[in-house]
């Protein structure tokens, strides 16, 4: 199944296996065999998964779906500043994106011979900031390169791609592809079904920095409704899961989030409680002391890390043994959930609108976290008796003993409910103004025009209704983000601060899979076991000296009297000749 | 001479230290062994991202308990005086002092009188040393 093919790239030829998967094939799937699909991908022998999780809204969002770029900017979807306030901001944000890549994402993938697993469309940021850092170095190296990327895609994203630019790397694949060539006359029917023109279909190109690719149909021929097939996504996720999750059990895992989930929060929530680290990036600017010395105009006018006064800052970090208080935690907090609305005032005034979650959560998340003992566990070394009393007595006091670290139920709750109900709203209220402005430049002549009044419409009455009832109907995420920001598997760091990242990334990569701690019942087990180790010693050296002792003792008894009997009967041959 | 050869073989045969020796030798071995693989998460210890650290535990409990188990049934053991030790030669550390180890709750934190008297006698931690 897993074919070789050879595309060309900038004059030259290019390896790279592709697997085409049919909806029938990605269903037959179960643990096993995926695990026979991995080996016959033959991705190398990786140290540790990078996954980078389809992060949309961004300026390549734009790029990419052409088919959208006639719609409204920013009205029905994103503009071409992604979801940064102005083209000045967006390319800070894709420069640090890509000093991440070159600095962080790259030694580490180098160092552990990473699979790198990557939405194969070309729309996600991550992915295209990843094209650009890697495809020098994969150039470089040829087959000697360390680390392998896997891109994952399905067909609705490439089709029209493939078909209508022979000299995209879709359209190549297609050529050379005896598999997805022999599915083309279903896709065709499928297609013209449809009744959608090729140019209002997704222009999605594969990612070329991918050696390794999987296609899905996900088409669904056996549908009785519609001959023709219907499009249908449970197989190519069942096959992902199952696929994934046999990488993350064999080898250490860490996903990465940037601008907007495509997969979802609940999809992020689920990997944490699957216990694969989530390191969200936060592209914004945050980390200036002067707000005179920001970058990104978004900081200047939003005032995104304000200075406070020695007296308001004193309050702030007061602290006892464990970090900070609960009150300085909970003002911590308070100035992030209120840096986030100054922020989303700036989109409104200039009518913009950011539907991008991840920045925000990973204010939030480290908001939470800061000051809390995280990573103070184990420090130094301690005989085995002290870190069971220790334990002992933190278990006493109802603390966590520096196992797991531990933030207040409050503050995750306040955080939580900020992220169900007030973001929502803040970004509605985006939303709407930039719909009003967009109407107040346009009449009624415009085809838009009556949709635009629709949506500006609904927009209204939700706000009321958050207002009203305070109900933004996405209660049903309020476990899922209460376990992303709660979960001691969830990181996060600003794109601009390339060190912090650095430092979390390799702190987050497990590659040597030991624990940060023993429990207490492992170090009570240790302590009997090592109690009897030195007691066997003991003994078995009792039974060594014993054993030696006695074996000398009958060796000497028996020499002596074999040369005593001996003696004996030549003394009596003498005597008695 | 004959009477103390046999002797000492009757002992031998009776006591079987040889044997006693070995196994016992055999155990702490590997009983180090797993303690070992234990901390560095190796072999059947490996724990995936998607497991319970609780895992690595109970195998480590399950097979120093097998172990201990083994080492009495093979060894010869329970004829002995192997049940009369009361307390921990504790050479790592893993009991405060004076503590009795064997199954004893740790105290954690002796009286003055009970430290001194501990420093006195023979079988403390640092006269076994």
């Amino acid at each position: 199944m897993v074919e070789d093919l050879t595309v060309a790239e900038n004059g030259k030829t290019v390896e790279k296996k592709f697997l085409y998967l049919t909806d029938k094939q990605a269903a037959m799937f179960d643990e096993e065999s995926v695990w026979k699909c991995v080996q016959a991908l033959d991705l190398g022998e990786p140290k540790c998964v990078i996954r980078l999780a389809q992060s949309v809204r961004g300026k390549q969002s734009y790029t990419s779906h052409k088919e959208r770029t006639k719609l409204p900017q920013g009205v029905w979807f994103t503009s071409i500043h992604g979801c940064e306030l102005d083209g000045y901001d967006q390319y800070i944000g894709e420069t640090q994106l890509n000093m991440f890549m070159e600095n962080c994402l790259l030694p580490l993938a180098m160092r552990t011979s990473a699979l790198i697993v990557i939405a194969g469309g070309n729309d996600c940021s991550l992915a295209a900031a990843l094209e650009r850092v890697v495809k020098p170095e994969q150039a470089r190296l040829g087959k000697n390169c360390p680390f392998t990327v896997l891109g994952l895609s399905h067909i609705h994203e490439v089709y029209a791609k493939a078909v209508t630019e022979s000299n995209s790397l879709a359209g190549e694949l297609l050529r050379c592809s005896s598999m997805w060539g022999k599915r083309r006359a279903a896709l065709v029917r499928f297609m013209e079904a449809r009744n959608k023109p090729l140019d209002q279909c997704q222009q999605l190109d594969l990612s070329r920095s991918a050696s390794h690719l999987i296609i899905f149909e996900s088409i669904d021929f056996s549908y009785v409704g519609a001959p023709a097939g219907r499009s249908s996504y449970g197989a190519q996720m069942n096959f992902m899961s199952l696929f994934l999750g046999q990488l993350n059990q064999k080898f250490p895992s860490i996903l990465i989030q940037a601008y907007h989930a495509d997969m979802g929060i609940n999809q992020l929530a689920e990997h944490v409680r699957k216990k694969v680290p989530v390191f969200l990036l936060d592209t914004r600017e945050r980390l200036y002391v002067d707000k005179k010395k920001s970058v990104t105009h978004l900081a200047r006018l939003a005032d995104s890390f304000p200075t406070f006064t020695a007296e308001e800052a004193a309050e702030m970090t007061l602290t006892d043994n464990d970090g900070l208080t609960l009150d300085s935690r909970k003002k911590l907090l308070e100035v992030a959930m209120n840096v986030i609305r100054r922020e989303s005032q700036v989109y409104v005034d200039h009518a913009r609108n950011c539907e991008s979650v991840t920045q925000d959560l990973a204010l939030l998340h480290r908001s939470l976290h800061l000051g809390s003992n995280r990573g103070n566990a184990n420090e130094g070394i301690e005989e085995l008796h002290e870190r069971i009393a220790n334990l002992q007595s933190a278990s006493r006091l109802n603390k966590d003993g520096g196992e797991e670290h531990s933030i207040s139920q409050d503050l995750l709750i306040m955080a939580t409910n900020f992220m169900v109900k007030d973001w929502p709203k803040l970004y509605k209220v985006q939303k709407l103004r930039t719909i009003e402005s967009w109407l107040e430049k346009h009449d009624e002549s415009h085809e838009l025009y009556g949709e635009a009044i629709i949506q500006q419409t609904n927009l209204s009455s939700q706000i009321a209704s958050i207002d009203e009832h305070g109900s933004s109907g996405l209660e049903h995420l309020w476990l899922d983000y209460y376990h992303l920001l709660g979960s001691p598997l969830t990181f996060s760091g600003p794109v601009m601060d390339i060190d912090y990242c650095k430092g979390v990334l390799n702190s987050v990569v497990r590659v040597d899979r030991l624990p940060k701690s023993n429990s207490l019942q492992a170090l009570h087990t240790l302590q009997d076991a090592w109690d009897n180790i030195e007691f066997y010693h003991t003994v078995a050296d009792g039974y060594k000296r014993i054993t030696k002792v006695s074996y000398f003792i009958l060796l000497t008894t028996g020499v002596i009297t074999t040369i005593v009997a001996q003696m004996s009967n030549e003394m009596k041959s003498a005597t008695y000749p | 001479m004959s009477l103390l050869c046999s002797g000492v073989a009757a002992y031998v045969s009776f006591m079987n230290p040889a044997q006693r020796w070995q196994q016992l030798r055999g155990a702490a071995l590997a009983i180090e062994c797993e303690i070992w693989m234990f901390r560095t998460r190796s072999g059947d210890y490996r724990v995936s991202q998607n497991e319970l650290e609780s895992k690595s535990d109970n195998l480590l409990h399950r097979n120093v308990a097998s172990i201990k188990a083994s080492v009495l049934e093979g060894a010869d053991i329970k004829s002995s005086s192997f049940f009369g030790s009361r307390k921990s030669l504790n050479r790592h550390g893993q009991h405060p002092r004076g503590a009795y180890g064997f199954g004893y709750a740790d105290k954690l934190f002796l009286d003055d009188e009970e430290v001194q008297k501990d420093q006195k006698s023979p079988t403390t931690s640092a006269s076994m040393e």
